[in-house]
């Protein structure tokens, strides 16, 4: 029996207008996003990369239905459909009273733990808050819930009165993934979830998730710009380049045996800690990443591209399956 | 005592509290806070402090709390002179009668500690113009022969009073509409701006001045003329703040988590927000005492014979040479005002930021 994935995203366009002059009539658009598709599964981890500005936290903020909020005239086009047991809803289509009923269902955990947690509350207070949203538990058994999650995610029930500022950062994160999971949700959205963490800290908070994920049975978009990371947490992976997706497919194959020329420079960039390595070809990309206001016409990767030729200004080039479950989106790969 | 027993180990404390215990430890700020609260209390039982009332009559065998009455509002507490057999018109003047009961009567009067009140002039018996400084009168007497000392203290409530209700109103007003102006942002944030610029423009010390002239000022239409121009400036704080604060991730977790848009505000929001109003909070209080002196001293203010430093200011400077009526008022604002800026700033010092941040 194939299993609905828990979101299909289609074609999803998040633009940002630019207002200026005197009358602040629209001027331009930042496209964050510019038509991605993609699909997670149960129990699945996509990872999703790219370099900073490409559109990545846009996508996972866009997902939560949480972008009205700092930006109320941003333009959020194309499909979030979530899978929800037998029903099925577009996060992209409700409005921000409708999406409320399903908020438990799709939760999110930050980047930065410091301004993640309200400074004015426990520790218990905070996780307490989604509990008392969206369950009918008494005091006492949103009590045990609380010490129960602070207790899976590796703290103790003498936290549970602290608050935000008594805790390392790698604590707070932790709180944070706590509050995630209070509302036993379908998808977890971490938007770079340790790239604050030192690099110890990093590996504690990564097997944390991991385990996590396998007792929770919780899929993961996991945003991040560390491709180790990425290739260590995740199922699949999604590479990004200016509000488009370059390639999607198995977290291995897509690691070992890029095919995207992106992908291919992106991890090329990666250290390996194998001196015998040390003479392996480091693709250098020239130039800087264009701006997503005035993007290149048909592929946007194509001004840097070591292999691009004149059909890439063609037309957008959509992603192609050219290894089972392995899409790129590059005509010249394609052939 | 159990409670600390509980947590020996490891004791949590809030943020507002922790800013408390650091506005405790600093002791000139400390120090002035609670002298002045206290002063601030006494002030409200002036009444029985000070006054040409007595606390107690004994008068044939009944017995009259005239002083105490006129602590609670709405009670009468007017005996006329004829009532203790007194040849008095008006009032009986009961300084006179514990004179005249001193002996050979059965009948008796217990006066306040300082037996005069701040409106008596010299059209009451045995008190003189610019009296100086004696046992009788602390502080000596005015130019119409009232008493300094009464009208200081009397003033020091009205002023603190009137500052603390213009501060709180003021705060309400701008807090709320500016942090509305802040979290909603868009639209109605750009026109709430625009009248608010419009409105600030207004030359508002001539407005009140032109208004005093027009109609008579009470305490709370002087509160109200000089509200509609002081929340402005508040708005301006709030509103960014709210802006910031908006943009932070606890609060895209508690719309991601649905949380509603009233516990946004009030939970997550203004607490967070409040911090450089409440620092300011002290010195808005100085603002209002010295804008009510400044006023009283132009004639603009409280209509007399409403004791103020204001006034008192005025007539003393008319009246140089009897120094006991410049210094009095100069003295006692200098002092509030002193307390309070040094209350000011222990807040703003238990406020710092610097404090709580730390390496990342």
């Amino acid at each position: 029996m194939s299993q609905k994935p828990v979101v299909d995203v289609k074609n999803l366009k998040v633009h940002f207008p630019i207002h200026g002059g005197v009358i602040s009539k629209k001027v331009g658009t930042v496209k964050a996003v510019d038509g991605i598709s993609f699909s997670i599964g149960r129990r699945e981890i996509v990872g999703l990369v790219g370099e900073s500005g490409c559109g990545k936290t846009t996508v996972g903020r866009a997902m939560i239905n949480i972008l009205h909020h700092v930006a109320p005239d941003v333009e959020i086009d194309g499909e979030i459909l979530y899978h929800f047991g037998d029903e099925t809803v577009d996060f992209a289509k409700l409005t921000s009273r409708e999406v409320r009923k399903y908020r438990s269902r799709v939760q999110m955990i930050f980047q930065d733990p410091y301004a993640s947690l309200n400074p004015r509350m426990t520790v218990s207070q905070i996780i307490e808050e989604p509990l008392k949203l969206h369950t009918n538990q008494t005091e006492n058994e949103r009590r045990n819930t609380v010490i129960n999650l602070l207790e899976k995610v590796g703290l103790q029930a003498v936290h549970a009165d602290r608050f935000p500022h008594e805790f390392s950062g790698g604590q707070r994160q932790r709180v944070g993934i706590a509050r995630a999971l209070a509302t036993n949700p379908d998808l977890i959205i971490c938007d770079e979830p340790v790239s604050a963490l030192d690099v110890s800290i990093q590996a504690q908070v990564i097997n944390l998730m991991m385990d996590i994920q396998k007792e929770f049975d919780v899929s993961f978009l996991f945003i991040a710009h560390d491709l180790s990371v990425v290739e260590h947490i995740s199922d699949k992976i999604a590479v990004m380049y200016l509000g488009n997706l370059m390639e999607f497919g198995p977290a291995k194959q897509v690691y070992h045996h890029p095919k995207h020329p992106y992908s291919t420079a992106l991890l090329s960039a990666v250290p390996i800690p194998d001196p015998e390595q040390k003479n392996r070809q480091r693709i250098v990309l020239e130039g800087d990443v264009p701006t997503p206001i005035n993007k290149p016409s048909g592929c946007s990767f194509r001004t840097r591209c070591p292999v691009a030729e004149d059909k890439c200004a063609e037309s957008i080039p959509h992603l192609k399956e050219l290894d089972p479950n392995h899409w790129v989106a590059c005509p010249i790969v394609a052939d | 005592m159990s409670k600390q027993k509980q947590n020996t180990e490891h004791v949590s404390i809030s943020i507002n509290r922790r800013r408390w215990l650091k506005f405790k430890g600093l002791k000139r700020g400390y120090y002035s806070f609670v002298t002045l609260l206290t002063l601030y209390g006494i002030s409200f039982l002036l009444p029985v402090l000070i006054n040409s009332k007595a606390l107690v009559v004994q008068y044939e065998g009944e017995y009259f709390f005239p002083a105490i009455l006129e602590l609670m509002p709405g009670m009468a507490s007017y005996y006329p002179g004829q009532q203790f057999g007194q040849d008095v018109p008006g009032e009986a003047n009961y300084r006179h009668l514990q004179k005249e009961w001193e002996s050979g009567t059965d009948n008796w009067v217990i006066m306040p500690v300082y037996p005069y009140n701040p409106y008596e002039d010299i059209t009451t018996e045995g008190n003189k113009m610019y009296e100086a400084p004696s046992r009788k009168h602390w502080l000596g007497t005015d130019n119409t022969g009232r008493d300094v000392f009464a009208r200081l203290f009397y003033a020091f409530n009205i002023s603190i009073s009137f500052a603390l209700i213009l501060t709180f109103v003021n705060y309400v007003l701008g807090i709320s509409i500016g942090g509305a102006m802040g979290f909603f942002g868009g639209k109605v944030d750009l026109f709430a701006q625009r009248i608010i610029e419009i409105w600030s423009s207004l030359p508002m010390l001539f407005v009140i001045i032109i208004m005093s002239s027009i109609i008579r000022p009470s305490f709370f239409l002087l509160i109200f003329i000089y509200t509609m121009v002081n929340w402005i400036f508040l708005t301006y704080y709030m509103r960014a703040e709210f802006y910031r604060e908006k943009a932070k991730d606890y609060v895209s977790a508690a719309i991601s988590m649905g949380q509603r848009n009233r516990t946004i505000i009030f939970k997550h929001i203004l607490p967070n927000s409040l911090v450089p109003v409440i620092t300011y909070f002290p010195f808005s209080v100085v603002g209002g005492i010295s804008m009510l002196v400044g006023l009283d001293y132009l004639g603009f203010g409280l209509p007399p014979p409403t004791p103020s430093w204001g006034q008192m200011l005025d007539v003393g400077l008319q009246n140089v040479s009897k120094w006991w009526m410049v210094f009095s008022p100069v003295v006692a604002q200098f002092l509030t005002l002193l307390a309070i800026v040094f209350i000011g700033e222990g807040v703003r010092e238990a406020f710092d930021p610097k404090v709580y941040s730390r390496l990342r």
